[in-house]
């Protein structure tokens, strides 16, 4: 715990790496194949709304611990132009520019948790994570 | 579509299985979505993957084939997590579409309603004026001495003429439009209210040399109809005679349709164009505009009528030129043997 691992996501290159480090993360962590695919498909997408939406940003991933519960959290920040309409972006008909076509609403059904803090012109941070099952 | 999109798969599948490269499972969820866009059944797209793959691990020794399985499972899995997101997707669109039209709908049934209701206010409150107009004109008429004043409320008689129709046609559409009561659908005869609305327009006809002739005999052509089943067939006589040339004739006939009275129309004008033979009975839409006279809803208005009575209103070119206009009302059902009396015919 504590280790962290931060990927710089400028391009589309930089989402399959994102994809490469948090899938060895939830590997390593016991996670298996099927939620390996959820978390790797999330994170497919929240780095991807980082080069459609801000150009650039960061994804950050960690473990984390509540209780006896060992869990995958992973970050989207970027500084691009932020999104007003939370809701509507979670929807799941809601995909702008024809991106990989999974909206945030995606992400959001495959980790168990996500929050997202935005407004226009200060950038948007997501949260999302998944918990280790028993 | 799907033999390409198969194709592409099996391209990147064997990639994944040699190099196990993260790139091509990103591809995969990218592909993914092409599966949904074509509609391809997860129950196809298991099968392909299938067929894919036996192509490619068949020949390899037995302990490769294994790792090759599990590799093939992860790509597998990858497409169709990304293909149920995107179906997902996909249904949620709909349904976001369905709402916005159900809203829609909603929206304009409201506005349907505001506007029957303001034609209702304005034909009410427009009548009453417009009657001091057309009396005084016509006691201008009668009373002026100079030729162009009694000229000049002629003209202002016949507009304002023109302005009752057009009221009186919108309050009944809008009559029409907010339903009949029951009450006053009352057992008529056709042929007698087709020969009342012949009487009717006799003279009309007359001025421009015209005749209208009606074929059927004595029999009785019972319906329930309300007082609105006349005011069709006045319109659509009423336009056979202005879209017929002058010195023809008008051709009325009721034949017997099995449950159905029909009856047709016919004149001797141009004829109607294919491509307008539905839209005349739209509001507002009228075939030309070469000084032909009428408000643009008195067609609607049988439309709207006659399907309140359970029929049709329809035109088709007449044989050797002109159009027949068919309305179609159900026949009164009689008690049986009601039906024995009046139908000898069958019984022979």
């Amino acid at each position: 715990m504590g280790d962290e691992k931060v990927v710089q996501v400028k391009s589309e290159y930089d989402i399959v790496v994102a994809r490469s480090v948090v899938r060895a993360i939830a590997k390593d962590m016991g996670f298996g194949l099927v939620d390996q695919t959820r978390i790797a498909t999330a994170v497919s997408e929240l780095a991807r709304n980082i080069v459609m939406h801000a150009g650039e940003g960061v994804i950050l991933v960690r473990e984390i611990l509540k209780g006896e519960t060992w869990g995958i959290e992973i970050l989207a920040i970027d500084n691009g132009p932020g999104i007003s309409d939370i809701k509507l972006a979670l929807s799941d008909g809601y995909s702008t520019k024809g991106s990989l076509g999974v909206g945030l609403g995606g992400a959001k059904r495959l980790m168990d948790e996500f929050e997202m803090e935005s407004a226009p012109g200060q950038g948007t941070t997501i949260r999302v994570r998944k918990w280790l099952p028993k | 579509m799907a033999e390409e999109l198969k194709k592409e798969y099996a391209e990147i599948l064997k990639g994944y299985l040699q190099s196990r490269d993260e790139n091509a499972l990103y591809k995969v969820s990218i592909l993914s979505r092409k599966f949904q866009e074509a509609r391809i059944d997860p129950d196809r797209i298991l099968e392909m993957h299938l067929e894919v793959f036996n192509d490619i691990v068949n020949g390899l020794p037995p302990k490769k084939a294994v790792n090759a399985y599990n590799a093939g499972f992860e790509v597998l899995l990858e497409l169709m997590m990304g293909y149920a997101i995107a179906y997902r997707e996909y249904v949620e669109m709909h349904k976001n579409l369905y709402d916005m039209a159900r809203e829609f709908s909603e929206k304009l049934q409201e506005a349907n309603r505001l506007q029957e209701l303001f034609i209702s206010i304005i034909s009410h409150d427009l009548k009453n004026p417009l009657t001091s107009v057309l009396g005084y004109s016509e006691l201008i008429e009668a009373r002026a001495e100079d030729e162009q004043i009694r000229e000049f409320a002629r003209k202002i008689k016949r507009a304002a003429k023109k302005m009752s129709e057009l009221i009186s046609d919108a309050r009944m559409y809008s009559k029409l439009r907010q339903g009949v009561p029951q009450e006053e659908f009352k057992e008529k005869d056709v042929k007698e209210i087709l020969s009342e609305v012949i009487e009717d327009f006799k003279e009309k006809a007359s001025k421009k040399g015209m005749e209208i002739h009606m074929k059927n005999g004595n029999a009785a052509y019972k319906v329930l109809a309300t007082d609105f089943l006349k005011s069709v067939f006045s319109n659509v006589i009423d336009n056979a005679i202005k879209y017929g040339p002058p010195d023809s004739k008008v051709m009325v006939e009721i034949k017997d349709e099995g449950a159905f009275w029909k009856i047709g129309v016919r004149d001797f004008g141009e004829g109607i164009p294919d491509n307008v033979k539905e839209a005349i009975f739209e509001r507002f839409v009228r075939n030309d505009k070469r000084g032909i006279k009428g408000s643009g809803l008195g067609l609607a208005i049988a439309k709207t009528a006659i399907e309140m009575h359970g029929g049709r209103i329809w035109v088709e070119d007449a044989d050797g030129g002109g159009s027949i206009f068919y309305m179609t009302i159900p026949k009164l059902q009689h008690s049986a043997t009601d039906q024995k009396d009046s139908e000898p015919a069958n019984a022979s």
